[in-house]
């Protein structure tokens, strides 16, 4: 299953699950949760991945994105 | 500004305790009939509309979380206005979501301010607050830049849906910024969503981490229908952003880097050499040592016998009044406020958001993430603030490694300014390179031990990326003169006790004494003459003054005992005004580990270096 370490930017993905409670108790109250489309805008090499969703962007740490489970689009 | 009836807390980063002000602030009356809190996400626009509401100053600023503590202010009909940091819900996160919580359950009524750009995230935090049923309005503001981008929203059918008043703002226009305060009575509780529990019930879920996700759940696909149904994209395509532009380049990494080398030259050579170096040279020499020093030296001579003790102590070489002077007005104060312009206009334009994701990979190696950049760059202005300024960060572990990070390695502006320029007496580039190459190797080596050593991981990094745009003259100026005005205000006291506690060692010769107990550090260890005491013992005062000791002391030091010295010192203690903060902030213990942790590093290093400098002649 690809995570959102894995897209490239200009991608634009599903989210499948976030598999941290508190990441993803976090990132529901953006509106980043399972079920929603992203795209990615940025991705720093060893670094964080920048998503856009409804007007926003948020980034997010490498190790984050590894627990956050996407399916590309 | 102090003059102002309703001042009550001008700069929340200066600010130390638990939400308490230790700067001395204006009273607020105490027949309070009414609080009204100011919520919301961070950077909507709430510092602005707390400043139009109250006319007061308060924190504006592009980088998420840099208001930590609360602001106050009054609003007619004894109403108290508070203003909380920008959060995204009424959880416990971290500190910030704490202090927000804690505010908003505590008003009478809810004053939520929301991006227009965002609704999708901001009405979370909205209906949130309606489900806790607290009485509200909605100020639905940046209307301009969602018009800009195609946004349509129905204002009618969103006060509808949410069931309380919404008022479409512009506040940095001030359009649509009359009509909160008569909105205000009539706020109200709003339509609940769909099978809410009530208020005492969703408090509790907050202690159950999956019921919990659970009903965030269930609001967050509330939410989705409401932002469905009122916001609409007119104009499909996108059309061409500046602004989206530029964030997106300066997410890029040798954009990032260039722009971040251009930012510390400019910052070096604005603040570094001219006003260090031609301002200072102006404002210090010019104007203090030439008019102000003599006339007091004059002044105390006509009562006191200028070769009398008390002579010494007010107006000698570290005489309490002439060294004051000299160095509050003279170096301080011009320094601090050009230091701080730059950074509020970094700070402003959302530069520093984007900073922080670039190095968040970096930082992530010594157990911080890339919000810890706030605290670090707020650190070369004053570690005392940057260490406030750690509540930014989401866990006690990243505040640890942050503050003593801070503390040890980290110069201050007052004490880059005094580096900048023994720096060209040292050696110049080559000595620069030592200085830089040392910090950074000793900031590595801590940061990775303490990473290893502390118990428990640093979170990851999840940053909301506020669009860029143009810093506001206004916000900035005032910010920066607040910020210059408390901090003088705050190192003023520090000063004067540093320069009588020397000048009174002076005169009892207790500073001869100390000179000959520390000789096996400063002769043996590290090299140096043994008047060099002096400037450890100013440095303890303050960072800076340990530096301008050294200035006078230059003469008769080598390049290479020049370069140990200034090593020493910026490695050496935080000064007490930071090391007050830092027992406030991280405790007694891990306070006193810090102090005795920097003494350690800062002679090992220095007598490392004097040993490096004089066996390969590199200088
Ligand atoms: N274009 C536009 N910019 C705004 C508006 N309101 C605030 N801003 C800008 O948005 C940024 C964040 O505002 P601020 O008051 O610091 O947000 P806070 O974090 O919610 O306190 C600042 O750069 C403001 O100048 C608005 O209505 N329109």
């Amino acid at each position: 299953m690809p995570t959102l370490n894995d897209l490239k930017s200009g991608e634009t993905a599903m989210i499948k699950e976030i598999l941290d409670l508190d990441a993803a108790t976090q990132a529901i109250r953006m509106g980043i949760a399972a079920g929603e489309t992203i795209t990615c805008i940025a991705k720093v090499p060893a670094g964080p991945t920048v998503v856009q969703h409804g007007g926003m962007e948020l980034a997010l740490g490498r190790d984050l994105c590894q627990k956050i489970e996407v399916v590309r689009q | 500004m102090t003059s102002n009836p309703v001042l009550v807390n001008p700069d929340p980063h200066l600010c130390a305790g638990n939400g308490e002000c230790h700067q001395p602030a204006q009273a607020i009356p105490a027949d309070i009939q009414e609080t009204i809190v100011l919520a919301g996400n961070p950077n909507v626009g709430k510092s602005v509309v707390f400043n139009a509401l109250t006319g007061l100053y308060t924190n504006v600023s592009n980088f998420p979380g840099t208001t930590v503590d609360i602001p106050k202010g009054m609003l007619p009909d004894n109403r108290l206005l508070k203003d909380t940091p920008g959060v995204y819900g009424i959880s416990n996160f971290s500190e910030e979501e704490f202090v927000a919580e804690k505010a908003i359950l505590s008003g009478d009524k809810i004053i939520n301010v929301v991006s227009a750009l965002s609704l999708e995230r901001d009405l979370f935090l909205t209906q949130q607050i309606i489900d806790y049923q607290k009485p509200m309005i909605v100020v639905l503001n940046q209307m301009d830049e969602a018009e800009n981008k195609g946004l349509r929203i129905d204002v009618p059918l969103l006060q509808a849906l949410l069931g309380v008043p919404v008022i479409p703002t512009v506040a940095v226009t001030g359009k649509g910024m009359s009509d909160i305060l008569p909105q205000l009575t009539k706020a109200a509780l709003g339509n609940p969503m769909t099978d809410c529990p009530d208020p005492e019930a969703l408090r509790q879920l907050e202690d159950n981490p999956g019921r919990r996700l659970q009903t965030y759940g269930s609001r967050r696909q509330y939410v989705n229908s409401l932002v469905r149904q009122v916001v609409s994209q007119m104009e499909q395509g996108q059309h061409f952003s500046l602004s989206r532009l530029m964030g997106q380049l300066f997410l890029n990494p040798v954009v990032g880097l260039v722009s971040g080398l251009l930012v510390m030259l400019i910052l070096y050579q604005v603040v570094g050499v001219w006003i260090a170096g031609d301002l200072v040279a102006l404002t210090e020499e010019t104007l203090m040592l030439g008019y102000v020093v003599p006339v007091i030296q004059k002044l105390v001579g006509s009562v006191i016998a200028s070769n009398s003790p008390i002579y010494t102590i007010l107006a000698g070489e570290f005489g309490v009044l002439t060294m004051s002077m000299q160095y509050i007005f003279g170096v301080l104060f011009p320094l601090i406020l050009g230091f701080y312009i730059y950074i509020s206009l970094l700070e402003d334009c959302g530069y520093l958001p984007r900073i922080a994701v670039l190095c968040d990979g970096l930082l992530n190696k010594i157990g911080l993430n890339g919000r810890a950049v706030i605290p670090m760059i707020l650190g070369f202005g004053c570690v005392t603030m940057a260490t406030v300024s750690t509540r930014v960060l989401t866990s006690q572990r990243e505040r640890t490694i942050a503050s003593i990070i801070l503390a040890i390695t980290i110069p201050c502006s007052a004490q880059i300014a005094v580096i900048v320029a023994l720096m060209a007496l040292a050696g110049g580039l080559k000595a620069w390179g030592i200085f830089i190459g040392m910090l950074s190797l000793i900031m590595i080596g801590l940061g990775t031990v303490l990473n290893k050593v502390l118990p428990g991981k640093s979170t990851s990094l999840m940053l909301d990326l506020p669009p860029m745009r143009m810093p506001q003259m206004k916000n900035v100026l005032r910010k920066t003169w607040v910020r210059t005005v408390v901090f003088l205000k705050e190192a003023a006291p520090l000063f004067i006790l540093g320069s009588l506690l020397v000048s009174v060692m002076q005169v009892t010769g207790l500073l001869t004494l100390t000179e000959r107990l520390l000789t096996p550090i400063t002769v043996n260890l590290l090299h140096l003459p043994s008047e060099a005491a002096q400037i450890f013992i100013m440095g303890m005062v303050r960072r800076d003054f340990g530096g301008a000791g050294l200035f006078f002391l230059s003469d008769q030091l080598t390049q290479g005992q020049i370069l140990t010295a200034l090593l020493t010192i910026a490695l050496f203690v935080p000064c007490i005004a930071s090391f007050t903060v830092i027992c406030k902030e991280r405790g007694l213990k891990e306070s006193a580990l810090t102090l005795l942790g920097s003494w350690a590093v800062a002679f090992l290093i220095g007598g490392l270096t004097a040993r490096l400098i004089e066996w390969t002649h590199i200088l």
